[in-house]
């Protein structure tokens, strides 16, 4: 029986009882089904049970709603989806995300939102280590904490933390912005505090109702590259060692 | 990859179902690593008399009953056959086991060499009052039949994933922190100042089971608690002087701890209950022996933290 036949059947998927190929197979169907006839249905995973990989290359719309914990890379390098999952998730949330948004009502492992390019992603809990290392677009909202290096190596893209973050925050990142409203154990190689503007209030209080986040603007603080590691002398040994 | 997992039941209830615990929290965790499957389990059943283990190489017979009984100077008796080797209940253990900390054992370092080199490969696998240690090549069901009623306080368990050194019960986690008594130890990660580690033990002779950079662990903790350190001071110390990616569980006679490294790229979660701690790589271990209602945390990067039985 082939994928689309069971879809047709089903908008809802018992992960339990398929493997993780079949799940993403399943998915990928009912995107493609959606596409053909104009519609926008929202699919079902049950029992995720923790599983890796579920919902991946997806690069076409479809409403996901996943009703328990997620393992490793949930919805990596997917474009125009709208996922919501009732639960936590382990590492590589949404990794290399293009578009669409993804949203977490439980806490995420280390490395969520990595290397994202667009769409946004909201985690209502808290996030591990590396919270979006190397973004180069799109969105990232965390309502909670988030853990060491995060934003490490940004290139682009809004990062939004509602709670604290641990070492190094923004390590070495080119581009892109993040706001805290907590305190970060430290800030990162080049990471420095500036002052807001009022477009960045408008363009959080935009992101904020989106992102279902009650906070305000005001209390957000700025953070972005000093650009001292665009071109530095190699003799500048007090550059060197914090970079290292 | 590797799968670590751990349990302990707060109150020190030692008729709990840790091995049935174990089972199911490594059975969840099997596909971060097939290449072996053990687990560690602490009885105060077990208490009365100190036992060793003893894993042969893969394919090899335990030498027969008669002529185990000559080995170890006589310092063994029940000897018992297990799947892959045999266990033994070792004599004199109050007066080997008089140290302070009751950790220690005097003496055993030269009696494990001895009793090692009369074995044709065969290895110790675990020395100790209340802890038990069980190892196979391949998944965890092949220990299914083994664990499945055992019953402690606390226990650990271990999916390996092979990176280095050889696959074979030897090799296995959990590693026994020899020659000290009832210490265990199933690690995620790679030590990579481990030889220099190791060549310092031998050189004050301690001796090693494996080639596993994992087995050092056990062996530093046992070393620095013989030399008055508490388990949560040992486990820092661990922490600052091991070098390499590092999530490990500890567990000793009297409770489990834990150790990450400042880089925090191998995972290790923890909940706990009212009655029970659970940590594993990964929440649906967590979730299988702890329900679904409970809060999951993350160790932090460089953090170290001990859970004494009550």
């Amino acid at each position: 029986m082939g994928t689309a036949v069971i879809l047709q059947e089903l908008q809802t998927l018992n992960c339990a009882l398929h493997t993780t190929r079949e799940i993403n197979a399943w998915l990928k169907d009912a995107a493609r089904q959606a596409a053909l006839d104009g519609s926008s249905p929202e699919v079902v995973l049950q029992n995720p049970d923790s599983r890796h990989n579920l919902a991946v290359g997806l690069m076409t719309p479809l409403r996901i709603r996943i009703d328990g914990p997620v393992g490793y890379y949930c919805a990596g390098l997917c474009d125009g989806i709208e996922m919501l999952i009732n639960g936590g998730c382990g590492w590589g949330l949404a990794e290399n995300l293009m578009g669409g948004t993804v949203h977490l009502k439980g806490s995420a492992g280390s490395a969520a939102g990595a290397t994202m390019r667009g769409g946004l992603i909201v985690i209502e809990g808290d996030a591990g280590a590396r919270c979006g290392a190397a973004m180069k677009g799109g969105t990232l909202v965390v309502h909670g904490d988030v853990g060491f290096m995060t934003g490490f190596m940004m290139q682009k893209g809004t990062m939004i933390i509602g709670g604290d973050a641990g070492e190094a925050l923004g390590d070495s990142l080119y581009e892109g912005k993040i706001y805290l409203r907590g305190n970060a154990e430290n800030l990162g190689s080049d990471a420095v505090q500036v002052d807001m503007t009022e477009d960045d209030a408008t363009m959080l209080q935009r992101v904020l109702v989106q992102a279902k986040f009650d906070a305000k603007p005001a209390d957000f603080k700025k953070i972005e590259s000093g650009k001292r590691l665009y071109n530095f002398d190699t003799k500048e040994k007090e550059i060197w060692k914090n970079a290292m | 990859m590797c799968g670590i997992a751990g349990i302990l039941k707060l109150d020190g209830h030692g008729t709990s179902p840790i091995g049935h615990d174990l089972l199911r929290m490594a059975t969840c965790l099997q596909h971060r690593g097939a290449d072996s499957a053990g687990v560690a389990v602490f009885s105060p059943d077990n208490s009365e008399q100190a036992h060793l283990q003893v894993a042969m190489p893969l394919g090899a017979a335990s030498p027969n009953a008669a002529t185990m009984l000559g080995l170890g100077a006589g310092r063994i008796a029940q000897v018992q056959a297990e799947r892959g080797g045999f266990s033994a209940a070792l004599l004199e253990a109050e007066a080997l086991n008089g140290a302070s900390n009751g950790h220690s054992a005097p003496g055993d370092a030269a009696f494990i060499r001895d009793l090692e080199e009369s074995l044709a490969g065969g290895t110790i696998s675990a020395m100790g009052r209340t802890m038990r240690v069980y190892k196979a090549v391949g998944a965890v069901e092949e220990l299914a039949g083994q664990i499945e009623d055992l019953r402690g306080t606390h226990g650990l368990a271990h999916l390996r994933l092979a990176t280095e050194s050889r696959i074979d019960p030897a090799h296995a986690q959990p590693f026994w922190g020899r020659p000290y008594h009832d210490i265990a130890v199933t690690h995620n990660g790679h030590i990579t100042n481990y030889l220099k580690l190791r060549r310092g033990f031998e050189s004050r002779g301690f001796s090693f089971a494996s080639h596993n950079d994992s087995e050092i662990i056990g062996v530093y903790l046992g070393d620095k608690m013989e030399a008055g350190f508490s388990f949560g001071e040992a486990l820092e110390a661990a922490a600052r002087e091991l070098d390499g990616s590092f999530s490990f569980i500890a567990a000793t006679a009297h409770g489990l701890g834990v150790a990450r490294d400042p880089l925090a790229t191998k995972p290790l979660l923890y909940a706990q209950t009212d009655d029970t701690l659970a940590l594993a790589s990964e929440p649906q271990a967590l979730y299988r022996v702890l329900g679904s209602d409970i809060r999951i945390r993350e160790i932090k990067p460089k953090e170290t933290r001990a859970w004494e039985l009550l």
